[in-house]
C-alpha cells in the first residue's frame, strides 16, 4: 500500500536525523569562490576539458564501467533520475516525483514531462525500465542492484519497481555517483552502443575520437532554464580530451591548453591550492569524500590471522604518509565513511599508530609462522602510488615485517582484486553516498568483497542498515559497521582523498544552478559536478 | 622487377617473424583480455567473452585467424568500444607519420650541416665542442627532453611564433596528412605549433647520431683521391664538400635514417603520452593497458610493414645518390 510520500518528505525524514548542517555549510563554502567570482552568465564559447582517463569501454549500460572521466562525460551526455544535493538528500532529476510505499519495497517513480531524448524520442517509463533492466545486466551495477524485484512501466511516465527487502536508501541506488544515466532505447539497441551516445542531457555528441577527443554541442531543446528563464546550457560546445598524467593535465591548464581539469592527487590538489588566485576552483569539502586504504586480502596467510592485521595496522603511520605523499593537506580516516556520511565516527577505535606493538605482534606472528611475516603492496603503476607503497614497505619493515612492491597497470591490478590474488592493495573507494551504496563491495560471498572477509554480525549489520527505517537506528547501525572494521582490521584505513575541479579565470559557473523544482544545490560528490551551468566571460 | 619480387618475399617473412614472436610475447602479459573488458565479470561471463572473440582457441589457431583476417584487411576490433581498429588507424597514422617526418626533417637539418662543419674541421675544438654537445644530446632519452620541453617551453615560456601562434604544452591539431586518409585536416598553423616540441624531443637524439655518421663518412671520403683531384683543379672548399663530398658520404646516414623508423616508433610511444598527440604511439600504449591483444597485434604488423618498406625506398635512394651502385646494378 503506497503512502504517497512525495520526495520531499522522503529527503525530510532521511536527511533530517542524519545530516549535521554546519557540514552541508561547509559543502556550500566549497563552491563559493567560483559563485562569488561569477559575472552574468552569457551564452555561447565553448570550453576544453581535461580528464584524467579515457572512458574506452563507452556508455554502454551493461559493460560501461565509469570512473569519474566517464561520469563527467555523461554529466554532459546524460541526465540521471535523481541527484544529491548539498543537503545530501537524493531529489528528483529527470523524474518529477519519486515515492515509496510504507514498507519501502515498492518505489514509484514519476517522470517529468516534455523531455526528449537527442533523436528526438520522447523519454517515457518504457524507456527507463529498458535502461534499469540494462543495468540490472552489468556485471557492477547488477551487483547493487541485486535486490531489485521487478521494474514495470505501469503508465507511459511512471515506473514501479519493487525490492525484494525494505529498501530504504533504494533511491540512492537511482544515482550511484551519477553511474546511472538514463539512454535512448535507440542507443541501448544499437550494436554501437557504447559509442552512439544518446541522451537528454545538456549536450549532444558531436564525435568521438577515442584516446584524442570526445566533443559535444549544445543540446538546443534541452528541458532546463536558469532562473532567469535563460535556456540552458550556456556553452555551445565542450570538448573532453583525456590527458592521464595528473601533472601534466595541470601544465596544461598553466599554459591555457585545457580550460578545465579535476584531480584527486594530494601534490597536484597542493600545488593547485598553492596558485588559486590564477584559477577558478571547486574544492570538495570535508563531509562526503572517499577513503584511500589498503585493502587486505584476509582469506589467505599471513594476513587471515588478526593479529597480523593488527601488526600491519598499528605499523604504518598514516599521518606521515598524509605528509609526504599529499603534503598534508588531506585528512586521516579511521573508517570508510567521511563526517557527514550516517554511521562516521570520530572515534571508531581504529588503533593508533604504535610501533612497539607492532614489533611485539610482527614477533609473535613469526615465532608462530617459522620466522615467516611478509606482504606484498600492490598498486598502480603511476609514481605517486609507487612513492606511497615505498613508504609503507619501510614502515612495516621497521616493525620486522617483510614486504616486496608489485606494481600492476590498471587492468592487472582490479584483476588481481577481483581474483581475490593478491596481499594487500591500496585502494581507493566508498564516496560518500548513502552508506548502503557501499553493501556489495563488503557483502558476504559478493565478487566486490575483495578482500573476501566472512563477517557474519558485518552482514546483520549490512541487511539491517538497508531496511531500517528509522533514521537514528539506522546511523547507530552503520556506526557499528564502522567499529566491526576498526576491530576487525579488514582495511587499514588512511586518509580521504579531496577532488578538485580548477578552471581558467574566465570559466565559471562549475556547479552549476540551483536543481529544479528547488531541489538546493547540487553536490559535489566524488568529482562530479554538472556541466550545463558553466559558461565563458571574458 | 627482381628486386621487387625480393622485396616483398623480404616484407611477408618479416611481418610474419615478427607478429609471431609479439604474439607469444603477448601472451606473457600478466591477466587477460576478458579482465580488461569485464573485470567485475564472473568467471563465466568471462569465459564468453574469451570464446566470442576466439580467445580461447590454441595458440597457432589464434594466430592463422588473426593473420588471414589481416591479409583480408582486416585488422579486428577493440574489445570494449568494439571500434574497428581500421578507423582508429586511420586517423593515428597520419599523426604519427606527421611526427617522424617532421622529427626526421629537423634531425637531418641540424645534423648534416654539423656533420660536414665537424668534418671539415676535424680535431679542432669546434669539432670536439660540437661533438661533446651530440654526445649529450645522445645520452637525454626522449622522454626526459619531451618533459623538460613541456615545462620550461609549454608552461613557463609559452612562446608565441609567427605564423605558428602559441606554442602549447600539449594536445593535437590535424594537419595535412590527414587528407589522403580521409580523416578531417586543421589548421596548419596550429598543426605545427602543436607539433614543434614532440618533434624537437624526438630529433634531439637522432641529431646527435647523424652528425657522428655523417662527419665519419665524410672524413674518409675526403681522403679520396677524386677529393685531391678537386682540389687541385682549384674547387672552393665549399664547393667540394658540398657538392662532391656529401653525396657519396651519406649512404650510411640514410640506412640509418630508414633503420631508425623503428627507433622513433618506440620513442613516439613516451612522446606521444607526454604531448598526448593521438598518433601509433598512444595506441599502442593505450592497447597495452588495455591488453587489446588483437589491436596490438595489428599495430606491429603495420609498422613491420612500414619498416621494410622505407627500407625498400632507402634502397632505392642509393641508386639515385652513389652513381657507382647505379653503374654496378646496371
Amino acid at each position: 500500500m503506497s503512502s504517497a510520500i512525495v520526495s520531499t518528505r522522503l529527503r525530510a525524514r532521511l536527511g533530517a536525523a542524519v545530516l549535521a548542517v554546519a557540514s552541508a555549510t561547509a559543502v556550500l563554502v566549497g563552491v563559493a569562490p567560483s559563485a562569488s567570482a561569477a559575472s552574468s552568465p552569457k551564452p555561447g564559447g565553448s570550453v576544453t576539458y581535461g580528464l584524467e582517463a579515457e572512458t574506452g569501454g563507452g556508455w554502454c549500460p551493461k559493460n560501461a564501467q565509469l570512473a569519474i572521466s566517464g561520469i563527467e562525460v555523461g554529466a554532459a551526455i546524460y541526465d540521471t533520475l535523481v541527484v544529491p544535493n548539498t543537503k545530501g538528500q537524493i531529489v528528483p532529476y529527470l523524474a518529477k516525483s519519486i515515492e515509496h510505499s510504507a514498507d519501502y519495497k515498492t518505489w514509484t517513480v514519476t517522470l517529468r514531462d516534455g523531455i526528449k531524448f537527442h533523436d528526438g524520442e520522447a523519454l517515457d517509463a518504457a524507456a527507463v525500465v529498458q535502461n534499469i533492466e540494462a543495468y540490472r545486466s552489468s556485471p557492477l551495477i547488477g551487483a547493487a542492484l541485486q535486490d531489485v524485484d521487478t521494474v514495470t512501466a505501469t503508465s507511459p511516465s511512471v515506473v514501479t519497481i519493487t525490492t525484494k527487502v525494505p529498501w530504504v536508501a533504494f533511491d540512492w541506488f537511482l544515482y550511484l555517483d551519477g553511474r546511472m544515466l538514463i539512454e535512448a532505447p535507440a542507443q541501448l539497441t544499437s550494436p554501437d552502443c557504447a559509442s552512439d551516445l544518446i541522451g537528454t542531457g545538456p549536450f549532444k555528441l558531436d564525435h568521438w575520437t577515442v584516446n584524442q577527443e570526445l566533443v559535444a554541442v549544445k543540446n538546443p531543446d534541452y528541458w532546463q532554464k536558469d532562473s532567469k528563464g535563460q535556456k540552458l546550457p550556456y556553452l555551445d560546445k565542450i570538448t573532453f580530451k583525456p590527458v592521464a598524467e595528473a601533472g601534466q593535465r595541470v601544465n596544461s591548464l598553466q599554459g591555457k591548453t585545457l580550460d578545465i581539469i579535476h584531480t584527486s592527487d594530494g601534490q597536484q590538489v597542493d600545488a593547485i591550492e598553492q596558485q588559486a588566485s590564477n584559477y577558478n576552483l571547486l574544492k570538495e569539502q570535508p563531509g562526503r569524500r572517499e577513503v584511500r586504504y589498503y585493502l587486505m586480502n584476509v582469506k589467505d596467510a599471513p594476513l587471515n590471522d588478526a593479529n597480523a592485521r593488527k601488526a600491519v595496522a598499528l605499523a604504518i603511520d598514516r599521518n606521515q604518509i598524509n605528509q609526504l605523499r599529499n603534503d598534508g593537506i588531506f585528512t586521516v580516516a579511521n573508517g570508510p565513511f567521511d563526517s557527514d556520511v550516517p554511521g562516521y565516527l570520530k572515534n571508531t577505535g581504529y588503533p593508533k599508530y604504535n610501533l612497539a606493538q607492532a614489533k611485539k605482534l610482527a614477533s609473535a606472528y613469526k615465532a608462530a609462522h617459522g620466522g615467516q611475516f611478509s606482504v606484498v603492496l600492490e598498486h598502480t603503476n603511476d609514481p605517486a602510488n609507487t612513492a606511497e607503497a615505498e613508504l609503507i614497505k619501510e614502515q612495516l619493515a621497521k616493525a620486522g615485517i617483510d614486504s616486496t612492491l608489485k606494481q600492476d597497470d590498471q587492468t592487472a591490478f582490479i584483476a588481481a582484486a577481483v581474483g581475490g590474488n593478491f596481499s594487500i592493495l591500496l585502494w581507493r573507494n566508498h564516496p560518500g553516498d548513502d552508506p548502503d551504496v557501499n553493501y556489495q563491495w563488503w557483502q558476504d560471498g559478493s565478487i566486490l568483497n575483495f578482500g573476501k572477509f566472512v563477517d557474519p554480525q558485518m552482514q546483520t549489520l549490512l541487511d539491517q542498515g538497508r531496511s531500517e527505517t528509522d533514521p537514528a537506528k539506522r546511523k547507530q547501525i552503520y556506526q557499528q559497521v564502522n567499529k566491526q572494521f576498526a576491530t576487525q582490521l579488514y582495511n587499514v584505513w588512511a586518509y580521504y582523498a579531496q577532488w578538485v575541479v580548477a578552471a581558467q579565470k574566465n570559466v565559471q559557473g562549475l556547479m552549476g544552478p540551483p536543481l529544479p523544482d528547488g531541489g538546493g544545490q547540487p553536490l559535489f560528490l566524488y568529482g562530479r559536478h554538472p556541466l550545463l551551468g558553466i559558461y565563458v566571460t571574458k | 622487377m627482381g628486386l621487387i619480387a625480393r622485396r616483398l618475399a623480404q616484407l611477408v617473412v618479416v611481418v610474419i617473424l615478427s607478429t609471431l614472436f609479439a604474439f607469444a610475447l603477448l601472451r606473457l602479459f600478466p591477466g587477460d583480455a576478458a579482465d580488461a573488458v569485464i573485470p567485475y565479470g564472473t568467471a563465466a561471463q568471462k569465459a564468453k567473452f574469451r570464446a566470442d572473440t576466439g580467445l580461447d582457441q590454441p595458440f597457432f589457431q589464434q594466430y592463422a585467424t588473426w593473420l588471414g583476417n589481416l591479409a583480408q584487411g582486416d585488422f579486428g576490433k577493440d574489445y570494449q568500444s568494439n571500434t574497428p581498429v581500421a578507423d582508429k588507424l586511420q586517423t593515428a597514422l597520419p599523426v604519427s607519420l606527421q611526427l617522424m617526418l617532421y622529427a626526421q626533417i629537423m634531425a637531418l637539418v641540424v645534423a648534416i650541416p654539423l656533420g660536414v662543419l665537424t668534418a671539415y674541421r676535424a680535431g679542432t675544438k669546434s669539432d670536439r665542442a660540437i661533438n661533446a654537445g651530440a654526445f649529450a644530446l645522445l645520452a637525454l632519452p626522449s622522454f626526459v627532453l619531451a618533459l623538460a620541453l613541456a615545462y620550461w617551453v609549454g608552461v613557463k615560456w609559452h612562446p608565441d611564433i609567427p605564423l605558428l601562434g602559441q606554442v602549447p604544452v600539449s594536445g593535437y591539431e590535424p594537419g595535412w596528412l590527414e587528407a589522403v586518409f580521409g580523416a578531417p585536416t586543421g589548421d596548419l598553423g596550429k598543426h605545427f605549433a602543436t607539433m614543434l616540441l614532440p618533434s624537437v624531443a624526438l630529433a634531439a637524439g637522432l641529431v646527435a647520431v647523424y652528425m657522428r655518421l655523417l662527419r665519419s663518412d665524410m672524413i674518409a671520403t675526403l681522403q679520396e683521391n677524386y677529393i685531391t683531384m678537386a682540389r687541385s683543379k682549384g674547387l672552393s672548399d665549399g664547393h667540394i664538400l658540398w657538392r662532391h663530398a656529401l653525396r657519396p658520404s651519406s649512404l650510411t646516414l640514410l640506412t640509418v635514417a630508414g633503420l631508425n623508423f623503428g627507433t622513433l616508433v618506440g620513442g613516439a610511444v613516451a612522446v606521444e603520452v607526454i604531448f598526448q598527440i593521438p598518433g601509433i604511439g598512444t595506441l599502442i600504449y593505450q592497447a597495452i593497458n588495455a591488453r587489446q591483444l588483437v589491436e596490438l597485434q595489428s599495430y606491429i604488423a603495420i609498422i613491420a610493414i612500414g619498416y621494410v618498406l622505407i627500407n625498400f625506398v632507402i634502397d632505392a635512394l642509393y641508386v639515385v645518390l652513389d652513381p657507382r651502385i647505379r653503374r654496378a646494378r646496371a
